[in-house]
């Protein structure tokens, strides 16, 4: 039982949540942070320690919100813009560093993140 | 010999600073393995984060069904069990299923770090604080070793680059302990870094653990499995006004109606500054009362609780860390690595010896949470029963010092995986299937 970053945490990249993570398996975006789904182990750390509420246990989703559950698994293994190969497993957001990209879906929001529009799945 | 500007109180064979779960286990096993011992402790109590911390479970202790964490953490668990102050689920009920889950996982008895669905529950232990605190006193005061409370470490004896002693404050002034051996069991490496050994300086998330009483934990159960979705919302509110918590936020003890919070998650704090632990303290408890608010208010089974206490001891879980003769990566940790020297273990995880031996500085071991790791594989590898195992190789290794009169870095490895199957122990010498062998041991 993973969790999911949605929608709140855009432009906000409060972090906390990568400080509080014993696995270190939310990696950053430039928008964003992302959630690796094999790599998370469910321990909920992240979840309280969210200053906007974008954190959900991947079966409490909002409806509104349920495209993000796949988006945090796209950043891992589909390529994303500008890179030729997926970023797969690399094994703790600290060896990686900071990403200066995001998803398609994460890039193409715009506006308030948590204005309660229906986020379209590309 | 170095002029020791302080009365020398004591005097033995290894001494040991700290009187947590490492410093215990360390003090035990060298009074076991023959050495005269001496046990400093900056409180009044014995027993670190598991008692004065109130860290209530004792986990990681497993790789899959195998228990792999064994020594003094089994003397415990059958002394706490004997007069009712622990919990463990029975070999049938360790596995994973929505029943068993149901049973045990507010007992926090689980595979913290399982992917699976629904965590499997394994060997892991509920216990009583002061359960702890009397257990702890007993082994110390059975096993000959001198205690000493109430002596807060302030700097070592160092001659020629070899630790000699110790000089502890006290309400009595300065007061020194000499001995051929020092472990350093102070959980942020007081003594190591103090004494010239390399070492690194991160942080980790703190929390003040506390406890709430008056629980009817029946029907905060009941509520829980049959109103999942209303519970959920309940607890998230409470965890955003923690700022953080593991997903269950309170778990039972072996006491009735008194469970244990394993929060509030606060990050920022730095564990070795007062200033910055004055300021955690604070924070701590405004987050606890408005929790305990709303609660009361809101949570079926919590409409009468109260706070039975807060630790005494604030939880740090991660400061300075020692850069040993070899430090574990969080790849050798998820990686199951294992080494020729591995001389204790952790869940499914091997330490070797030479995480446990400063560069720079002789005569000086280091044991428990502050080991030789790099900030993320400790992360992960810091539980309790590692701990304890950790220090009851440490304890080995500096008896064999001392009798024999080896450098505590040239102890032979195998001597101290003999010692610890002596004591009941598993060194970790023999690697389990799922091990990573170390290039070293694919050569040898």
């Amino acid at each position: 039982m993973i969790f999911v970053v949605t929608a709140p945490c855009i432009d906000v990249l409060d972090r906390g949540c990568i400080d509080m993570c014993p696995v270190d398996c939310i990696y950053e975006g430039d928008r964003s942070v992302y959630i690796h789904p094999d790599e998370c182990i469910g321990c909920g750390a992240c979840e309280g320690a969210c200053p906007v509420e974008a954190i959900y246990r991947e079966d409490e989703l909002p409806s509104r919100w349920q495209a993000f559950r796949q988006d945090n698994a796209r950043f891992f293994f589909e390529a994303l813009p500008g890179r030729e190969q997926p970023l797969g497993s690399p094994g703790g957001a600290s060896r990686l560093g900071r990403l200066s990209v995001d998803t398609e879906l994460v890039s193409a929001t715009v506006g308030p993140a948590d204005s309660g529009r229906p986020v379209a799945t590309p | 010999m170095t002029k020791i500007d302080a009365p020398v109180v004591a005097s033995s064979d290894v001494v040991v600073v700290g009187g947590g779960p490492a410093g215990v286990s360390a003090a035990v096993g060298a009074a076991r393995a023959g050495a005269s011992v001496t046990l400093l402790e900056r409180y009044g109590s014995l027993g670190g984060l598991a008692s004065g911390g109130m860290v209530l479970v004792l986990d990681d202790m497993c790789n899959g069904s195998e228990v792999s964490v064994t020594g003094i953490v089994d003397e415990y668990v059958d002394r706490l069990e004997a007069i009712g102050l622990a919990v463990h689920p029975p070999e049938e009920d360790r596995l994973s299923s929505p029943e068993m889950w149901r049973r045990w996982s507010r007992w926090g008895l689980f595979d913290f770090q399982s992917h699976d669905a629904i965590k499997p529950i394994c060997y892991a232990v509920a216990f009583d604080p002061d359960g702890w605190k009397r257990v702890s006193a007993d082994l110390v005061y059975e096993s000959g070793v001198t205690l000493r409370l109430h002596s807060w470490f302030t700097r070592p004896v160092v001659e020629d680059g070899a630790v000699k002693g110790v000089v502890c404050e006290t309400k009595s002034g300065p007061q020194a302990v000499t001995g051929a051996v020092v472990i350093d069991t102070s959980g942020d490496l007081d003594v190591a870094s103090r004494s010239g050994a390399r070492f690194v300086h991160d942080k980790y998330m703190v929390t003040l653990v506390f406890r709430i009483g008056g629980i009817d934990t029946e029907a905060a159960e009941e509520f829980q499995f049959g109103n999942e979705r209303e519970a959920r919302e309940i607890d998230r509110k409470i965890k955003r006004l923690l700022g953080g918590a593991w997903d269950l936020w309170w778990l039972k003890t072996p006491l009735p109606g008194i469970v244990w919070c394993n929060c509030p998650h606060m990050t920022g704090y730095d564990g070795t500054d007062p200033a910055s632990l004055t300021a955690a303290d604070r924070e701590a408890r405004k987050r606890i009362a408005d929790v305990i608010d709303v609660a009361r208010a809101e949570l079926p089974g919590f409409e009468r609780c109260f706070v039975v206490d807060t630790a005494e001891q604030i939880g740090v879980r991660q400061t300075r860390l020692l850069e040993g003769e070899y430090v574990v990566t969080k790849d050798d940790v998820q990686s199951r690595r294992h080494f020729p020297d591995t001389v204790c273990r952790g869940r499914d995880y091997y330490t070797p010896y030479r995480a446990l031996v400063p560069k720079d500085v002789d005569q000086l071991l280091v044991a428990g949470r502050h080991y030789s790791a790099t900030p993320d594989a400790q992360r992960i590898s810091r539980e309790i029963p590692p701990c304890m195992a950790m220090g009851q190789a440490a304890g080995i290794a500096a008896a064999l010092s001392a009798e024999e009169g080896v450098r505590v870095r040239e102890v032979p490895f195998r001597r101290i995986q003999e010692g610890m199957r002596k004591q009941g122990a598993d060194p970790g010498d023999v690697p389990a299937p799922n091990a990573t062998l170390d290039a070293a041991e694919v050569r040898s």
